[in-house]
């Protein structure tokens, strides 16, 4: 055990020995109540306001328009997708967890779990789909990375552009993790930009998708019918001469002497690649068989 | 590094530049004009502004064309030119949205709880309606509860999402459509 | 959207009909839950184009007529708002005829439903809002009603609260006078002579020893809802600050005591004018005289809430050395509330020393030590 220096008086007439700490201890807090400093601070009044409040700075309205994505995911889709993924009977599929020791050698106590077999990585566990759980899009990321931003910058800020044209949001720089010199990539070049969408540029971003651009793909086969990530993700691509197909960019040719072509991922609370494919097919998007 | 900088370092790199270390002013020369920086503030000096002006352009216009149209483009990327003004309501409309938005809340939560209601119930049906047929009929509840493999199934390709107004007038509704005639 | 999405050719902002819904019924509700000011009321309910507001050419909160003419409501506010009103009216009344009709309801049940019908009133929302919530007038806030108290705990706990216990605890009150403090009572206090600053002191403020030279009164605002009829409440305010020379340490001294104080949810000001005799008076009030070098002294204000009324008056020997602790314990003192400021010997103290009959205080100076 550890001794603690503890002083129990204040001095008066000479308080340097008492305040001389014998170990570095947190200073207690002697009451529960939770302090926010923020709110506290006399400084921009108007920041105490939550998000949500119309006075705050950061106010943006949510709901301005109808969103027919939404209400026929909720109306139509929402019921069909518990109905094909009822299993009667179901139980929970345990995915692979890290495995104990069996306690045979006093070594086991304490001793960090073994990998689980076969794998890495934990898996989670498979939960039958009922009323509470049913397959939903979290969100949607577009991922634009262009190779030959390492030699002109200035590539990179068109890919921002052309994403932010299509989708209507702010998009975020991308920049190169490491240096990779056999691809000539040098660490922090500004490489391209992403953009995560969901609510409702989510919905306009996927009708524009499936209902205008995939439509005009000459020999478009459809998304690869062994996509998925196991987890709920789903990816595919879009080529640059695909992209000129977005109303945005069609209107407006001559400003896009270049397009860029983009990853496009679909992130949704499915639990299998399975149920991911059934839950994506439902919003017009062709699957094809390899 | 935000679009301000962005441009700066953009400018920087296209040109040759001399810069004193001993200050925090550099400056460059282009086109004849000298350009100034003084503390990350471009500023022009006096005779060469005054020969810009006579030429008749302003120093962003100089730049070459695809500089020029990545300035822009980065103009149009800003945040600034998205942001709408504050709004300012009176202390009576400030408490009309207020009521306006908690009951849009409250609607859009009774909504969600009668949607998952209803999603129980058929949960609850289908596993009714199964176990009565595994009570009646056997061989058709095995038939029934088989999967061929994976088999959850997709949405065919023309289960649409509604619209207002349909694009096709004409072909409203495909009368003779079934799932026979299309594999073929 | 179709809540929010008026129909132009639908104006549905047509006068609300008196007793149409059970926001608008006074007859068994309390005034308090309306708004006192005709014309705001009408501007709220019935929206700007009625009869009565036409002449103003505007929301009547804003004063100049410039300010009126320039302002401009949303679009289709007012038709948004009689739905949403109509809509929530329709949800309050559920609650209200189960606060009604429930004969076995508990207080605390009831209480609940009465808040759950008047939260989302407007005019409720309004008169809290916009009116003093600290020195509240109950024509606009009543806190007699559990809704405004429910209100006024959520503000108070949005900044008060915390401003509160964050002093006491820089400030080391808690644990040096009382181990620890579950706040459930606002505390305020001031001293309102008129030689003196005239507002409430925020925890932890400095004052000089002319400000606080005669007795602070206190504003003790209960938010739960109890007997407050029979609740009695006793005020110490405590200075653990006192130099103790020969045990070289420090020593809590009482400044004053006050016992068996009796308030309302409303009329709440603890004011020793007010009061009828002494009976009140465990200690007489001794104002902040901090000796020459003494630094700032902490005065802690607690306030308890007493199990039962004394009839007498516990006795204490003196000022000094008195243990607070103790105290509470032996008389089942419940704390709920604080409050602190601070006081430092400054020009002014040796005026107040003579006022109240004090021998003239030490001045420490250093010495030094081996």
């Amino acid at each position: 055990m550890q001794k603690f220096l503890v002083i129990h008086t204040r001095g008066f007439s000479n308080t340097t020995y008492a305040q001389k700490a014998a170990c570095s201890i947190v200073k207690p807090v002697h009451h529960l109540v939770k302090i926010d400093k923020n709110r506290l601070s006399p400084r921009f009044p108007e920041l105490n306001y939550s998000k949500n409040d119309i006075r705050s700075p950061s106010f943006k309205p949510t709901e301005t328009c109808q969103d027919r994505v939404r209400e026929h995911y909720l109306n139509t889709i929402q019921p069909d997708l518990l109905l094909m993924n009822y299993q009667h009977k179901a139980d929970i599929k345990e995915g692979l967890k890290k495995r104990g020791w069996d306690g045979t050698s006093p070594y086991h106590i304490n001793r960090a779990p073994r990998k689980p077999k076969g794998s890495v990585a934990q898996f989670p566990d498979i939960h039958p789909i009922k009323w509470n759980n049913i397959p939903e899009i979290k969100n949607i990321v577009l991922n634009c990375y262009v190779k030959e931003a390492k030699e002109n910058q200035l590539l990179a800020i068109s890919a921002a552009l052309q994403l932010q044209q299509i989708t209507g949001c702010k998009p975020k720089m991308i920049y190169s993790k490491s240096d990779v010199p056999s691809w000539k990539v040098r660490k922090g070049h500004h490489m391209g930009a992403k953009v995560e969408l969901s609510g409702y540029p989510m919905s306009q971003f996927l009708t524009t998708l499936a209902e205008i651009v995939l439509p005009r793909i000459r020999e478009y086969k459809g998304i690869s019918d062994k996509s998925g990530n196991r987890f709920g993700g789903l990816s595919f691509g879009l080529r640059p001469e695909d992209v000129r197909f977005f109303p945005e960019i069609d209107s407006n040719q001559d400003l896009w002497p270049r397009t860029f072509g983009m990853h496009i991922n679909i992130n949704t609370t499915a639990q299998t690649d399975e149920q991911t494919r059934a839950l994506v097919s439902a919003f017009q998007l062709p699957f094809h068989k390899a | 590094m935000n679009n301000r900088q962005t441009i700066r370092s953009l400018i920087q790199q296209s040109r040759s530049w001399t810069s004193s270390p001993s200050s925090y002013s550099y400056s460059y020369i282009h086109n004849g004009a000298t350009i100034q920086f003084i503390r990350n503030k471009r500023t022009t000096s006096a005779a060469s502004s005054s020969s810009l002006k006579k030429m008749g352009r302003n120093s962003a216009e100089s730049l070459s064309p695809p500089l020029q149209r990545a300035v822009t483009q980065l103009s149009v990327l800003s945040a600034r030119k998205k942001m709408p003004r504050l709004l300012k309501l009176s202390n009576e409309d400030l408490i009309k949205h207020q009521t306006i938005e908690k009951a849009w809340m409250l609607y859009k939560k009774d909504k969600a709880i009668e949607r998952s209601m209803r999603l129980q119930r058929q949960y609850e049906s289908i596993q009714d309606a199964l176990d009565t047929l595994e009570s009646i009929n056997p061989h058709l509840y095995k038939l029934a509860t088989s999967t061929n493999g994976e088999g959850n199934g997709r949405f065919p390709l023309e289960f649409r999402l509604p619209t207002d107004a349909p694009p096709n007038s004409e072909k409203l509704w495909p009368q003779q459509f079934s799932s026979t005639n299309l594999q073929k | 959207m179709t809540l929010l999405t008026p129909r132009r050719t639908f104006h549905l902002a047509k006068p609300l009909r008196q007793n149409a819904g059970i926001w608008s019924d006074f007859s068994k509700r309390s005034e308090s839950l309306r708004i006192p000011s005709e014309r705001i009321r009408k501007y709220i309910l019935e929206g700007g184009d009625n009869k009565d507001n036409i002449t103003l050419n505007g929301p009547p909160s804003l004063k100049r007529k410039f300010s009126r003419l320039k302002y401009k409501s949303p679009e289709f506010i007012d038709d948004a708002f009689q739905t949403s009103y109509l809509y929530l009216q329709e949800k309050a009344k559920i609650y209200y005829e189960k606060s009604l009709q429930d004969t076995e309801l508990s207080p605390e049940g009831k209480e609940k439903y009465e808040i759950l019908t008047d939260i989302n009133n407007p005019e409720v929302q309004y008169n809290f809002q916009f009116h003093n919530k600290l020195e509240n007038n109950p024509k606009f806030i009543n806190y007699e009603l559990p809704v405004y108290r429910e209100l006024g705990k959520k503000h108070w706990e949005s900044y008060s609260q915390m401003l509160l216990m964050q002093r006491l605890e820089t400030l080391q009150v808690i644990p040096d006078t009382m181990p620890t403090l579950v706040p459930r009572m606002e505390v305020n206090i001031k001293f309102p002579i008129s030689t003196s600053v005239n507002k409430w002191i925020e925890p932890g403020e400095s004052l000089s020893s002319n400000v606080t030279s005669f007795e602070p009164i206190f504003k003790l605002q209960e938010y739960d809802s109890l007997d407050i009829e029979n609740q009695k409440y006793t005020i110490l305010i405590v200075n653990p600050d006192e130099p103790d020379l020969e045990n070289d340490t420090f020593k809590t001294s009482l400044c004053y005591g006050l016992m068996n104080i009796q308030i309302s949810y409303n009329d709440n000001i603890v004011d020793l004018r007010k009061l009828k005799g002494k009976e009140n008076i465990l200690m007489s009030y001794l104002p902040p005289v901090p000796e020459k070098n003494v630094g700032k002294q902490r005065f802690a204000v607690w306030v308890f809430r007493q199990e039962n009324e004394f009839t007498e008056l516990p006795s204490i020997p003196g000022r000094d050395r008195f243990n607070i602790r103790d105290f509470v314990e032996e008389n089942k003192l419940d704390p709920v509330g604080a409050h602190v400021w601070r006081s430092e010997w400054d020009s002014n103290v040796k005026n107040i020393r003579e006022l109240y009959g004090l021998p003239t205080g030490r001045v420490f100076t250093r010495t030094r030590t081996i």
